[in-house]
């Protein structure tokens, strides 16, 4: 019954995306594109905070991994655009096991400090390492066609551009989503609820905790790789805390533990950063009170909001 | 019956921390079938002895055999999976989830696969069944689909209980099951235990007597980590050695 709701609210949203992509004006697409891609990565990072209660400070690290793993490849081997992809999960993979194999072990607080840590040296490193990154400057990259059999897609082709975001972004929903339902994800929620009680019904939860993070942290190289796409170019800021900080605030405000929460939570803050930060410099403030609202009124964000209010 | 080796035996197991040393040479017999209780003053070393069976704590010396098996020094996880399962004195489950979904994710830990990311946890029959089969049979069948935040506190220990049995262990060791529950509660977990004991072996750690003299058939006494007495409940409550340590007050 619920699985049915929800894969009837699912056809509407992708109905209502697909038209969207047709009517909106060019500015608000390309706004949707970026909330598009970025919802991958916020989905992605749920998947550590809200699946496993692990609160990562270093998935900037894993958002400019994806970012330069498909640029680089791009501009220094002339791969293809699905090559480049495969460079970019593959970065997210590496990154996110080299990251992950010293972090996970760690409890709650230390957890939360190294993982910082980390997001402070790789962005150390990635402004230094010029030759490598172009630093503050950044790298662009001019984007080879898609080849489809006898179809040439181009990225620069605005609709082309948002049905590939949309692409990804279902398809990143829908594994997500797999994983969730499986045995697999029902073990996330149990180390969640309770680590030590998991270990202790015959789970090795260390290697649970690993297996969580690299899957976010995959998502989160897909998110900043295909954001890096559409911007065709990346830079060194892409490792700063901000993209570390920046998908707690949209888990938290959607509703952590939940897909779908943390999409609303970037839609959310998107619209903001684009519709009220034109009128005034200081938007983050009245969406400061915004995120305290929320939260005061519902734990769960807006989905839990929402899921009680059906309840009740 | 095959009982030459025990089926759980401590060998000289000592644990420090820092300076105190909170089990001193602890040699411990328990027979298969066995319902052994264990009580002691409070500090004798109780919990100490479970954290260090249960891989908790790795024991400073001294050998903890499993059918004959040493498991002394082995992470939680994989003692768990030799068949040796605990519930803690604090109790802890999980509290947004619901009954069923605990008792499912001990069930799902033995299964071939049990990490499986692909399948839909709802179609893995032989999981669900046994599921169900331990909700009844721990009589949380109605209560199933409630979080277990919601359960009152007697229904959370059993819930405990349940979780501890789901991983299908042949020696279970309880923490004070009884503790902070009141009445008629304390009834329904006593009978749980007694059904329970004629499927596996149970260890039980429990500070009311009453419990400990219905239940056991055999009684360890700890005082300040040492093996003070053993014997049938009888014995023990005659002994007057036990009574002035421990007993004293309360017969």
């Amino acid at each position: 019954m619920k699985a049915k709701k929800e894969n009837i609210y699912f056809a509407l949203v992708l109905i209502a995306l697909v038209a969207l992509g047709f009517v909106l004006p060019r500015g608000a697409r390309s706004l949707l594109v970026q909330v598009m891609i970025l919802s991958i990565f916020a989905m992605g990072y749920d998947v550590s905070l809200g699946f496993t209660n692990q609160c990562s400070l270093g998935h900037s690290v894993l958002f400019g991994a994806g970012a330069y793993a498909i640029l680089l490849p791009i501009l220094h081997l002339k791969t293809g655009l699905l090559v480049s992809v495969l460079f970019c999960l593959g970065g997210g993979i590496v990154f996110s096991l080299v990251t992950g194999v010293v972090a996970v072990r760690l409890s709650e607080a230390y957890f939360v400090i190294v993982t910082a840590i980390f997001s402070a040296i790789f962005h150390l490193l990635a402004v230094d390492l010029t030759w490598l990154t172009g630093g503050d400057d950044g790298l662009s990259a001019t984007l080879p066609a898609l080849q489809l059999g006898f179809v040439k897609l181009s990225l620069y082709d605005p609709l082309v551009n948002y049905f590939s975001a949309l692409f990804f972004l279902v398809a990143s929903y829908l594994v997500l989503r797999r994983i969730a339902c499986s045995p697999l994800g029902k073990i996330f929620l149990a180390i969640r609820e309770n680590e030590k009680r998991a270990e202790y019904l015959g789970y090795h939860v260390t290697r649970y905790k690993l297996i969580a993070f690299v899957i976010s942290g995959v998502f989160t190289a897909l998110g900043g790789g295909l954001y890096a796409l559409s911007l065709r170019y990346t830079t060194a800021d892409f490792f700063s805390i901000y993209w570390s900080i920046i998908p707690i605030v949209w888990c938290l405000i959607g509703g952590l533990g939940t897909l779908i929460g943390p999409c609303l939570g970037v839609l959310l803050m998107s619209l903001f950063q684009y519709y009220v930060s034109a009128w005034w410099t200081y938007y983050l403030i009245i969406f400061g009170v915004l995120i305290l609202l929320i939260l005061r009124v519902s734990k769960g964000g807006i989905v839990g909001y929402a899921l009680s209010r059906r309840k009740g | 019956m095959f009982s030459q080796t025990p089926i759980l035996q401590l060998a000289g197991v000592t644990r420090n921390f820092g300076g105190l040393q909170a089990l001193k040479d602890v040699n411990l017999r328990i027979e298969q079938g066995d319902l052994r209780g264990i009580i002691g003053p409070n500090g004798a070393g109780k919990t100490t002895l479970f954290n260090v069976v249960t891989g908790e704590f790795k024991p400073s010396s001294g050998k903890i055999y499993l059918r004959g098996e040493d498991i002394s020094g082995l992470p939680p996880y994989r003692i768990c999976r030799k068949g040796l399962s605990r519930t803690f004195q604090l109790t802890r489950i999980f509290p947004e989830m619901t009954v069923y979904d605990s008792i499912w994710a001990g069930a799902n830990s033995k299964a071939r696969r049990p990490w499986n990311p692909v399948s839909s946890a709802r179609h893995l029959e032989d999981i669900e069944m046994e599921t169900l089969e331990i909700c009844k049979l721990i009589g949380l069948e109605e209560k199933k689909d409630e979080l277990a935040v919601n359960l009152s506190y007697g229904d959370q220990k059993v819930l405990e209980i349940a979780m501890a049995l789901s991983t299908k262990p042949s020696v279970l060791l309880l923490d004070e099951p009884t503790q902070g529950v009141g009445g008629k509660e304390v009834d329904m977990i006593v009978e749980v235990v007694k059904k329970l004991s004629e499927r596996m072996t149970i260890v039980l750690i429990e500070h009311t007597i009453d419990v400990v003299m219905q239940l056991c058939k055999t009684v360890t006494v700890l005082t300040e980590g040492q093996v003070f007495a053993e014997g049938t409940p009888q014995e023990i409550s005659a002994n007057k050695e036990v009574q002035r340590v421990y007993l004293g007050e309360e017969i």
